[in-house]
């Protein structure tokens, strides 16, 4: 399962960040993320290096690069207990450190100022709207005020057990106000999967007849089981906790479930965990939601087992998985400790077997969100097999304190406005807009043809996308520059209303009448060279045809923001509207924010119910023991694999070049081999520079 | 019983009529079969019980019943919870202490004891309180996975009366396509618009 969120609930922290650090040897210099241990799995198998070998590189595990079963039985420092500690805990499994600078005014700061209000002050600021929310303590549902503050838009909800909570909603007012435009309230399931009006929202889930979407992605966790152990993920068996992991038939069982639904049945599906691989049958099960009627399935993976198993790569492929939702959080060891290494050999057997892969960063203010810039020039360099980034801002589950929970704190148009600066200005906020845009474009097929359209009506809050183009010259175009997509939405939007209570010809005339005047929102001088995008807007809208949007796909890279809830940003409205669900083995769908944000009443109780304690599924499985599931990494190896090199190493900077602003986008990976061959970060020269002669002055 | 109660009833019994004939002891007793597949079934016959009459001023209001609600959904004993505001009752369905199975269990008492904790105090006489035996897999599995319809929403720039012409005119395109008729095949005329996979058209 991909980082979606942080649960800071039950991590040690004193102790084991001690021993982290006191291990820390390669690691800390290049850590970056405030000191301490860095996350990277230096902090287990850097403690490890202490008691073991001595040395070697913290992420190594102890640095004799053997596995784990091999260390224990050979290594020959004499602590085998320390080892085996180690060696299946060492990835990815302490949580990094950040400082605080004890000069910061924070009043002043324009981070945390909107935190560091009076209270007098804050209801001074003008309200934008009254929504329902959670008390984080308590669970009280209380109301929340949203309004604004500077740039920010922020929300405030008051208990009268625990008082004032105040959260940044969003960060930035122009954003909001323009994302809002685009809300409006979709249809429910006709066959809600549980009795009840949701009166006690969010208590109530199941879903009732309250939520306002269908399923627009179903996730379904096959196991809980996974190879590493990440400090901030809360999806996994910790050791001793029971397995959940269904049958291939109480899977099918489910995907039929989420077939059922009316009007609109699920269609994308994501396959997720634990980590998805790891169940036994995954090929089969693959094959089952096929039969069942999924036209997309996603494998959500940390892409390690299938980048060393090219087989089951193309297995899974065959089975008709077509895309691989793979976490990526960074382009560097320090912000992608999970798995930076072994992301060339996941991209590489995809690229083989043919999948598309979805980047899944989760950005986090002072860890990672340098890097976001580096992200989009990395899936660039590799659009064979990148089809989107996906970033998703943290969602802060479980208590943490609440200074770094200030810190840590980013939303989507906090995101977004980093983008802008990290890619010269090239992608800009006005580029993106809400996942409800999109229905715009629903609406208006589903008033001309009567049939029902997928509905994508979540709240505009939550989620955010654009387009890229990479043009023959190396410009990347956003979809916006040439594509009046606001005016496209008015236009089709002005139709639906016109379409209302006329019959089937008089619809298609005003279809017609607004059909051709869709060309006139294309700026042909704009549109990348390659792309006749009027022409893939007519097949869409006349011909029903949506082969062209998948040429579309294929041509860009599609730039994802979706931003799940946690209690203090918690909005009931949102979570109401919202689409991505989890289908569970009790038959029930959960909308993702009740299902994680109070995982003690929902994800975690029922899924315990159909878990089996670890000590029956050892019985089950003599084979199987906790520590064996592990993944061991061994860095020296993977650093000197040519893959490795020539995904980082070989990479070309589309910022820096002239025609994308020139500037190189920061943090973008400057590669310096520890191991094998030298190798330099390259800037490619642009094959066909276009520059006008300022610019030539300039180069 | 309301309008979805008699369609569960009809559901269950059409879907799981001749299926539900998984005894007690012939079968293990974690499992339900359907159609000669096992499912993994944390419950069976659990206890339901509804205290009803309640004071409202106890309730306080809907958050706070909301709340009262969530706290019951932590005892792992129970599986659901209901406290109804309005209607002032409070319905559990929980897993009881003479239960046929190996997951948590807990008394009536405990929970009348911790509602009285929370500042509710049921009352437990015949009158204002109905334990029943629950069948988890019939009532809860089965409805969730095979829930009736219960309402039907048009799709976007339709009027319901529009819709059910359009629906019915969409059902008979859909019949004609898969029961094609001999001038249909002859001569490729007449064929629907409607496309068979119509709600597929998501790429």
């Amino acid at each position: 399962m991909t980082g979606q969120s942080h649960n800071f609930g039950g991590i040690n922290e004193a102790k084991g960040q001690a021993s982290a650090e006191k291990g820390s040897l390669e690691v800390e210099d290049s850590c970056g993320c405030g000191g301490g241990g860095c996350g990277c799995g230096g902090g287990a198998s850097a403690g490890g290096d202490d008691d073991c070998c001595g040395g070697g590189k913290a992420s190594e595990g102890c640095g004799c690069g053997k596995g784990a079963a091999e260390r224990e039985e050979s290594c020959g420092c004499g602590s085998k207990v320390a080892q085996k500690t180690v060696a299946f805990e060492e990835v990815n499994s302490k949580r990094p450190e950040t400082k605080d600078d004890p000069n910061a005014n924070l009043a002043v700061d324009p981070v945390f100022a909107p935190y560091h209000r009076t209270i007098e002050e804050i209801e001074k600021m003008p309200v934008i709207e009254q929504t329902m929310t959670v008390c984080p303590e308590c669970k009280l549902i209380i109301q929340g005020t949203i309004y604004k503050d500077g740039d920010n838009v922020m929300i405030r909800k008051f208990c009268p057990e625990h008082k004032w909570n105040l959260e940044k909603y969003w960060e930035d007012y122009d954003m909001y106000t323009k994302m809002k435009r685009y809300n409006y309230f979709g249809r429910g399931l006709d066959n809600p999967n549980y009795l009840g009006q949701g009166q006690n929202c969010p208590f109530d889930c199941g879903i009732c007849e309250r939520h306002k979407t269908h399923t627009g992605l179903a996730n379904v966790v096959v196991t809980n089981r996974c190879h590493l152990s990440c400090w901030y993920c809360f999806f996994y068996a910790k050791e001793g906790e029971p397995i959940y992991e269904p049958t291939v038939d109480e899977l099918d069982k489910i995907f039929r479930n989420l077939k059922s639904a009316k009007p609109i049945p699920a269609n994308a599906l994501q396959i997720t965990g634990g980590e998805p691989t790891m169940h036994p049958e995954i090929v089969e099960v693959i094959r089952r939601a096929k039969k069942a009627g999924f036209d997309q399935i996603q494998l959500n993976t940390t892409g390690i087992n299938l980048g060393f198993d090219r087989k089951l790569a193309q297995g899974i492929k065959d089975a008709g998985c077509g895309t691989l939702y793979m976490s990526c959080d960074g382009v560097s060891p320090r912000t992608n400790p999970k798995n930076y290494w072994e992301v060339p050999h996941a991209l590489d057997a995809c690229r083989e077997a043919g999948i598309g892969v979805v980047l899944v960063p989760t950005v986090i203010r002072g860890i990672n969100e340098h890097e976001m810039g580096a992200l989009i020039d990395f899936a660039l360099n590799n659009m064979d097999v990148i089809r989107a980034v996906n970033f998703q801002p943290v969602s802060l589950v479980g208590r943490m304190p609440t200074r770094l929970r200030e810190k840590q704190r980013i939303t989507i148009p906090g995101a977004i406005k980093l983008i802008e600066q990290q890619t010269n200005g090239k992608i800009r906020k006005e580029h993106w807009f809400s996942v409800p845009y999109v229905g715009g474009i629903n609406k208006f097929i589903e008033a001309l043809t009567g049939e029902y359209k997928y509905d994508l009506s979540i709240h505009f809050a939550c989620g955010a996308a654009t387009y890229l183009f990479l043009d023959d010259d190396n410009e990347v175009i956003p979809i916006t520059d040439f594509v009046d997509a606001a005016g496209l939405v008015e236009t089709l939007q002005r139709a639906v209303d016109e379409m209302q209570g006329k019959g089937r010809l008089t619809r298609k005339a005003i279809a017609m009448k607004a059909l051709m005047n869709l060309p006139k929102l294309v700026d042909k001088e704009k549109q990348p060279k390659s792309l006749n995008f009027g022409k893939m807007l007519t097949n869409i809208f006349l011909k029903n045809n949506f082969d062209a949007m998948g040429a579309l796909h294929s041509k860009s890279l599609f730039l994802g923001m979706m931003h799940f809830q946690d209690e203090h940003t918690y909005d009931i409205h949102r979570v109401e509207k919202c689409d991505i669900h989890y289908a569970m083995p009790d038959g029930q769908v959960l909308p993702f924010c009740t299902f994680n944000v109070f995982p003690e009443v929902y994800r975690d109780k029922i899924q315990k119910q159909y878990s089996i304690p670890a000590k029956e599924w050892a019985k089950v499985n003599p084979n199987w023991n906790y520590r064996a599931d592990k993944y061991i990494r061994d860095v020296k190896k993977l650093e000197q694999d040519p893959l490795f090199l020539k995904t980082y190493a070989d990479m070309q900077d589309y910022f820096a070049m002239p025609i994308n602003g020139g500037k190189p986008v920061a943090n973008f990976p400057v590669f310096k081999p520890k191991y094998g061959p030298t190798a330099q970060p390259t800037v490619k020269p642009v094959a066909k520079p276009i520059a006008t002669p300022v610019e030539e002055k300039a180069i | 019983m309301d309008r979805r109660d008699n369609q569960q009833v009809e559901t269950t019994k059409q879907v799981f009529g001749p299926q539900t004939d998984v005894k007690e002891g012939e079968k293990d007793s974690n499992f339900v079969e359907e159609n000669g597949k096992k499912f993994r079934m944390p419950y069976k016959m659990i206890k339901k019980v509804t205290f009803s009459n309640l004071d409202q001023k106890e309730l306080i209001d809907i958050p706070h019943c909301a709340r009262l609600q969530y706290r019951l959904l932590l005892f792992d004993a129970v599986i659901k919870a209901k406290v109804d505001y309005h209607k002032k009752f409070i319905r559990i369905i929980y897993n009881h202490a003479e239960a046929d199975n190996n997951r948590e269990k807990m008394g009536r008492k405990q929970l009348v004891d911790f509602m009285a904790g929370e500042g509710v105090h049921v009352k437990t006489d015949d009158m204002n309180m109905v334990e029943e035996d629950y069948d988890y897999y019939k009532e809860l599995y089965a409805y969730a996975y095979f829930s009736p319809s219960i309402r039907e929403a048009p799709p976007y720039g339709w009027t319901r009366e529009q819709w059910k012409q359009e629906k019915v005119r969409q059902e008979k395109a859909k019949y004609r396509m898969e029961h094609p008729t001999f001038f249909d095949k002859l001569f490729g005329k007449n064929k629907p618009k409607v496309k068979k996979d119509g709600l597929k058209l998501h790429p």
